[in-house]
């Protein structure tokens, strides 16, 4: 079963780094090329065209003249998957700029829920680097609309000042253009800017070409193609071995057929069929080499014809500087794809492609040929073969999309796709249905051929159901840990960390703190244990969270602090799994005194693991608030996280101990409360609206400047002032702020940093 | 029921070009006739037309012009 492959070249395409070569028959467009440099202070140039407008080839004459450092990405449907996207961006900074998207491919490696953290990381290199660069974006719409799109708009937000970014595209992408127009952060070049004039057509037809063509013939075309320049170039290509061009346009001229199809059907008619069916299987490989042409439609002259076709015409066009990978136009590859003949040539063609790229190692490719050409049996097998090195890529979404297409069967014959799968989906957060049908599936291939269940499938099954678990019964969680552990001694010693950390969660949570303490322990120790960013975090995290249990304040919050940190680095501090360093922390800080310290912690805490779903360490977070809060005597806000944390425990089968400490928590909080009542002086309190303003009376701003980061208006927030003071009863800004911080109303006094500032250091 | 109406005569290569529907052509134009679903249906014909470098001149709900909806 096993194929001899290198290793997986899906990682980094070295092909969409470069602007293809600039072709010699390309025209030059001083005044465009001119106004693209002017647009270097607008923060997005936009250049928007419909297909088949020279949008690559003027950017590419643009790059090859440049001095400034370039990072260029051609885009691909592929990097719909936001880390593809951004893993090539690094990359192609990197080249720029030596070392220049190293951290950020460093981040980008590692699984995490937004790519935000990975977008400012790069930013941060360029704004770092402080020279002019430019970022160039070809093919924006292969995006489509969804979190890689929407990264860039966060980019182009946040770009710094040195930089500029440059992007292609049929349509004007949803960025807001209104407004940055508004605001001078935009240039454009539209089709109407890039569209051939007469003179540019007679260029091109009549001096490079040689056709000879009148005046009259020149302008027809113009005004039928409308300046479009395939279509220009395409005719050039159609005339170009007419006897009589003049005749033949005043033909074209009087058809109804549209322009592109009329023009398309004219030259490959005159082509010889054995060219045309070149042409027409070609193209269905989309990115090619003479190598993979051979082999997919088994001939051995690829090589010459490509190069006949790319010396006579511009409808091949160069991936890279090497001129190893070619594309046709994509327009003229659409209307090569339309005919309709020999289908069972095209799905024999995409099998021969998909074997031919998982030899040469490019598994995204081959696995998606491997689909085209219906055979998803071939693509099961291949994404099975790199589904480890993948994962460790942080390429889980790309994983996880091929997973929800690929039928039962298929998972149930590649036990790792499942075993592996329902991890991947646990740790990402999948709804448990998702998780449980995977691990169904990973069973049922365990039963039907237990002999093909190598133990990593065990392992991997494991600790999804452990994962998976621990929100309704932590003593079941706890079996299946112990199971992944001791698999993982036994025969998966790379992935016994994760394990480790899966097992001291649930000891925790059924209240073996002992025992619980020594599986984090040796996690921690492991000597690769940061190989593994989510077990190490965890485990760190699970490590503060116990010696603070044991009262032992200054080594917890010494431990959370490092997991913290950890996490960052990494881009995981959004990730669940470090609620547990911020819990730790949270308890650590309230031994040591340091309240307002410790609620913003668990609050943190709380944030980080709030999901649609249940989850105990959410209700483990509230738990710990509430008890910071009793100690605050913010009697009813503990009220609240109590009693959104019992109705959580509520729903498990089996909480562990969180049972005894909600039971103690209500009853601290009933003393608090009889205590309480009756003492003080009774203060109105003020309105959440209040508070919100309140909170930021605190800071320098002005209360216009406090309207608007309210979305208040200014009326409002004078209106909200003046019941403060009265509530307060003061009659001065600072009195007010004095007096909330007596009565402990407010955040601590001078930090005004929202939630965002906190991770943005 | 949405029939779409593009720039130009499409020749014979396109009566496949778009699943599901009629292509047609009428008085210099060609329209594209069928059942849409829902708007991802919609947007999907509408970048299909895009990619294959034509121009759009009408969208319209209901079925084509008569002539339209008998040849094929």
């Amino acid at each position: 079963m096993a194929v001899d492959v290198m290793p997986s070249r899906t990682l980094v395409l070295e092909t969409k780094l470069a602007p293809p070569g600039v072709r010699g028959g390309v025209i030059r467009r001083d005044r465009l090329l001119a106004k693209l440099d002017a647009g270097a202070s607008a923060a997005l140039t936009l250049v928007a065209a419909p297909a088949g407008y020279g949008k690559t080839m003027f950017l590419s004459t643009w790059a090859a003249e440049q001095r400034i450092p370039l990072i260029w990405v051609t885009l691909d449907p592929g990097d719909r998957d936001p880390v593809r996207l951004w893993t090539h961006i690094a990359a192609s900074a990197s080249r720029a700029s030596r070392g220049l998207g190293s951290r950020a491919l460093e981040r980008l490696a590692v699984p995490a829920p937004s790519i935000d953290a990975s977008v400012d990381t790069l930013l941060a290199g360029v704004a770092a680097y402080g020279d002019p660069i430019a970022i160039v974006l070809d093919d924006l719409d292969s995006l489509d609309r969804g979190e890689s799109l929407q990264s860039i708009r966060l980019a182009i937000a946040r770009l710094p000042g040195n930089a500029r970014i440059i992007v292609a595209a049929r349509a004007d992408p949803p960025f807001g253009l209104a407004r940055l127009r508004g605001r001078h952060m935009l240039a454009e070049i539209r089709a109407d800017e890039l569209a051939f004039t007469a003179a540019e057509a007679r260029e091109v037809l009549v001096r490079r070409e040689g056709i000879p063509l009148t005046e009259a013939s020149i302008d027809r075309l113009v005004e039928r193609t409308e300046g479009w320049p395939a279509a220009l170039y395409l005719s050039a290509l159609w005339l170009r071995d007419k006897e009589s061009p003049n005749e033949s346009v005043e033909q074209f001229g009087a058809s109804l057929r549209q322009v592109s199809d009329y023009l398309s059907d004219e030259l490959v008619t005159s082509l010889d069929p054995e060219l045309e069916n070149f042409l027409r299987l070609t193209a269905l490989l989309r990115r090619f080499t003479p190598e993979l042409c051979d082999a997919a439609l088994e001939r051995d002259d690829s090589r010459e014809v490509l190069a006949e076709l790319e010396r006579s015409n511009l409808l091949l066009v160069p991936l890279d500087s090497r001129g190893e990978w070619f594309r046709y136009h994509a327009l003229f590859e659409e209307l090569l794809l339309l005919d309709p003949s020999g289908t069972q040539d095209r799905a024999v063609v995409h099998r021969r492609a998909a074997a031919w790229l998982r030899q040469q190692g490019f598994v995204e490719d081959a696995i998606a040929h491997a689909a085209d050409g219906d055979d998803l049996a071939l693509a099961a097998a291949i994404l099975a073969e790199s589904v480890l090195e993948l994962a460790r890529a942080g390429r889980t979404g790309f994983i996880a999309s091929w997973l929800d297409r690929l039928p039962a069967e298929l998972l149930v014959a590649h036990p790792l796709l499942a075993a592996g799968g329902s991890l991947i989906a646990s740790l990402i957060g999948r709804p448990p249905v998702e998780v449980e049908r995977l691990l169904l599936l990973a069973e049922r291939a365990r039963r039907v051929r237990p002999d093909d269940w190598p133990p990593i499938c065990e392992l991997f099954a494991a600790e999804a159901r452990s994962i998976s678990v621990e929100n309704d019964d932590v003593r079941a969680s706890l079996h299946h840990a112990r199971i992944a552990v001791e698999v993982a001694r036994e025969s998966v010693e790379p992935e016994l960390g994760p394990a480790l950390a899966t097992l001291g969660r649930a000891l925790f949570f059924v209240g073996d703190l002992e025992a619980a303490r020594e599986a984090v322990h040796e996690e921690v120790t492991l000597p690769e244990a940061k190989e593994r960013p989510h077990g190490y975090v965890t485990a760190l995290g699970l490590l503060a969270a116990i010696e603070a249990y044991e009262e032992h304040p200054e080594q917890a919050a010494a431990l959370a602090r490092e997991a913290i940190d950890f996490a960052d680095d990494r881009g995981l501090s959004n990730f669940w799994l470090v609620a547990f360093a911020h819990i730790g922390l949270a308890h650590a800080l309230a031994q040591l005194g340091d309240l307002a310290a410790a609620e913003r912690e668990a609050r943190r805490a709380e944030v980080t693991r709030r999901g649609s779903q249940l989850s105990i360490t959410h209700a483990y977070a509230l738990l710990r608030l509430t008890e910071v809060q009793i100690s605050r005597s913010r009697l009813a806000q503990a009220r609240v996280s109590l009693s959104a944390a019992e109705h959580e425990i509520a729903e498990f089968t089996d909480p562990g101990w969180l049972t005894s400490l909600a039971a103690e928590l209500t009853a601290r909080l009933e003393e608090a409360s009889s205590e309480s009542a009756g003492e003080g002086e009774v203060v109105e309190a003020p309105s959440p609206g209040e508070l919100a303003v309140l909170q930021h009376l605190a800071s320098d701003l002005t209360q216009r400047e406090i309207a608007d980061q309210l979305f208040l208006s200014l009326n409002t927030v004078r209106t909200h002032i003046r019941s403060i003071y009265r509530k307060l009863g003061v009659s001065s800004r600072e009195a007010a702020v004095a007096r909330a911080d007596a009565l402990d109303l407010v955040e601590e006094v001078g930090r005004t940093a929202t939630h965002q500032g906190d991770l943005r250091k | 029921m949405y029939t779409v109406v593009v720039a130009g005569q499409l020749g014979p290569r396109f009566a496949g070009a778009f699943e599901g529907m009629v292509v047609t052509v009428v008085n210099g134009h060609t329209e594209i006739t069928g059942f849409v679903i829902d708007r991802a249906q919609l947007r999907g014909l509408l970048d299909r037309i895009d990619d294959l470098g034509l121009t759009l001149v009408e969208v319209r709900s209901g079925a084509g012009t008569d002539a339209a909806y008998h040849s094929a």
